[in-house]
């Protein structure tokens, strides 16, 4: 695509006298206006349409220009812009309708303006994307580090309740076993000392017995006869007692020779308890300085992911000096329709564009007093 | 509930990004889209403990704005700091005439931005 004035000087550059100003933000601007055949009628000798056509999408457009036009690539809008000053000066010179230029301006301007509006609002729509994005990302992070981490101190609770209670039990038990075991052994000693007390029984028995076989012999005859039975049966008796209670007296022995072996396993095992819950504490422990460290090395990636988002902000940050840069170009066509409009003796050329708002104060006149300023990006100046 | 702050900017990206800032640094962020906005928005919600402004804006841009806002004796003590693209020293000193306590100039450093902030609602 080309356009009128290219077609007279083709590849003439001159981008003398298009310096721009420093511009505020946009408000919405001026709307591209309306394509139509009437405005090509001004260009009897274009080949093809206008390049100043607005597109919905930019990206779009591009696409389906480059996917469907059979024209020459397209000269860039810069090249064009920058070729127009000098070529316009020419066209004027032999331009017979200058209100028909001053119109061609004006629709031209209208969408450069356009063309602006359409890229801020797609960097501010894409630019609102990504920083959801990111947005998103931090907080699934937080999100993910944290239920990590009470599920990792739910899981560990849990454990250590479940372990805890154990070892509670055996040592409960143990400690009601070791008892049981010291009681054992009192009761033997009782029972050993009434066995002592039914062997002086057996012995008074047999002597009984003994002093009643005397009397059986002393007396003779029936009554003789009598204790002798008496006397017979009384011993059997004191032997089956003296016998009974030392069998009671062996088992009793026994049962206390076993009482220690018990009692010292139940000592052992005790022991060895005391040592395992000595262990799970110092297992606790350093589970739980584990888990001090997952948190910290939880909340240090949490930081440097944070860290990335704050450095992903940063470079997201290139709109308004990307838009500020594009509206540039609505102060150069201004110039140039202001030059355009003295050198053809026009009125109402060159009108204030809607991006300007500070723009017009002398402090905004010049890019260089802003790069004189002494204040650099990112930087905080506190009064 | 952390410490509001009213970011004014007509860029919703902009207002997004310094809302992510101190969003996660557990500041509440209150949005304005231009001055007039940030004026009502300051003058009908008393919990507002700092104002982030930039200064190119439709309908009454930063400068007007803290002017405004500082006329009212209420709003003496609120600090308000600029945040856009400008840094001529001519702006930075209207800005402190009107009352304005910081300027900062974008791209801005979301660290420094959040301590700042920190530093001036303390």
């Amino acid at each position: 695509m080309k356009f009128f004035w290219q077609k007279r000087k083709k590849g003439s550059s001159n981008r003398d006298g298009f310096e721009g100003t420093t511009l505020g933000k946009t408000s919405p601007g001026i709307p591209p206006e309306e394509d139509g055949p009437a405005q090509d009628s001004h260009f009897p000798n274009a080949a093809s349409p206008s390049p100043l056509e607005p597109a919905g999408h930019p990206l779009e457009s591009n696409v389906t220009e480059k996917g469907t036009s059979t024209d020459p690539p397209e000269v860039p809008l810069s090249h064009q812009m920058a070729n127009t000053g000098e070529s316009v000066r020419e066209k004027c010179s032999v331009c017979d309708d200058p209100e028909t230029l001053k119109t061609l301006f004006s629709q031209f301007r209208g969408k450069i303006n356009g063309q602006i509006h359409a890229a801020q609002e797609l960097s501010e729509k894409e630019t609102l994307s990504i920083g959801k994005c990111i947005d998103d990302i931090v907080v699934h992070a937080r999100d993910y580090i944290q239920e990590s981490k009470d599920v990792f101190e739910k899981n560990f609770s849990d454990q250590n309740t479940a372990l805890e209670g154990y070892l509670n039990f055996s040592k409960n038990t143990l400690g009601k076993q070791s008892d049981t075991v010291k009681t054992a052994l009192t009761l033997s000693d009782d029972i050993s000392e009434a066995g002592e007390a039914v062997d002086r029984l057996a012995g008074e028995a047999k002597l009984l017995a003994l002093n009643a076989t005397i009397e059986a012999a002393r007396l003779g005859g029936t009554s003789g006869n009598a204790f002798g039975v008496i006397s017979e049966e009384m011993n059997q008796l004191s032997n089956q007692i003296a016998s009974t209670n030392r069998m009671i007296g062996e088992t009793i022995q026994a049962i206390r020779e076993s009482l220690p072996a018990l009692m010292k396993q139940t000592n052992e095992q005790n022991e060895k308890l005391e040592e395992f819950i000595g262990a799970m504490h110092h297992l606790k422990k350093v589970i739980g300085e584990s888990m001090s460290n997952s948190d910290a090395a939880g909340n240090t990636h949490l930081e440097m992911i944070l860290n990335l988002s704050y450095s992903a902000l940063s470079h997201l940050q290139f709109q308004d000096p990307m838009i500020q840069n594009l509206q540039k170009i609505d102060h150069v066509i201004r110039d140039l329709h202001k030059d355009l409009g003295t050198r053809l003796h026009l009125e109402g050329t060159a009108e204030k564009s809607e991006f300007s708002q500070l723009s017009d104060q002398p402090e905004f006149k010049s890019e260089k007093d802003k790069n004189t300023s002494g204040q650099n990006p990112g930087e905080v100046l506190l009064f | 509930m952390g410490k509001q702050i009213l970011v004014v900017d007509d860029s919703a990206a902009v207002r997004q990004q310094v809302g992510m800032a101190l969003g996660h640094a557990g500041f509440e962020v209150v949005e304005a889209a231009d001055g007039n906005e940030g004026v009502s928005a300051v003058d009908g919600n008393p919990n507002i403990a700092m104002v982030i402004s930039d200064v190119n804006m439709p309908n009454m841009n930063g400068l007007e704005m803290v002017s405004a806002i500082k006329q009212k004796p209420s709003h003496q003590a609120l600090p308000i700091i600029m945040l856009t693209t400008e840094g001529q020293p001519a702006l930075i000193k209207q800005a402190k005439a009107a009352g304005a306590v910081g300027w900062i100039v974008k791209p801005f450093d979301a660290g420094q931005l959040v301590a700042t902030v920190q530093k001036l609602t303390a």
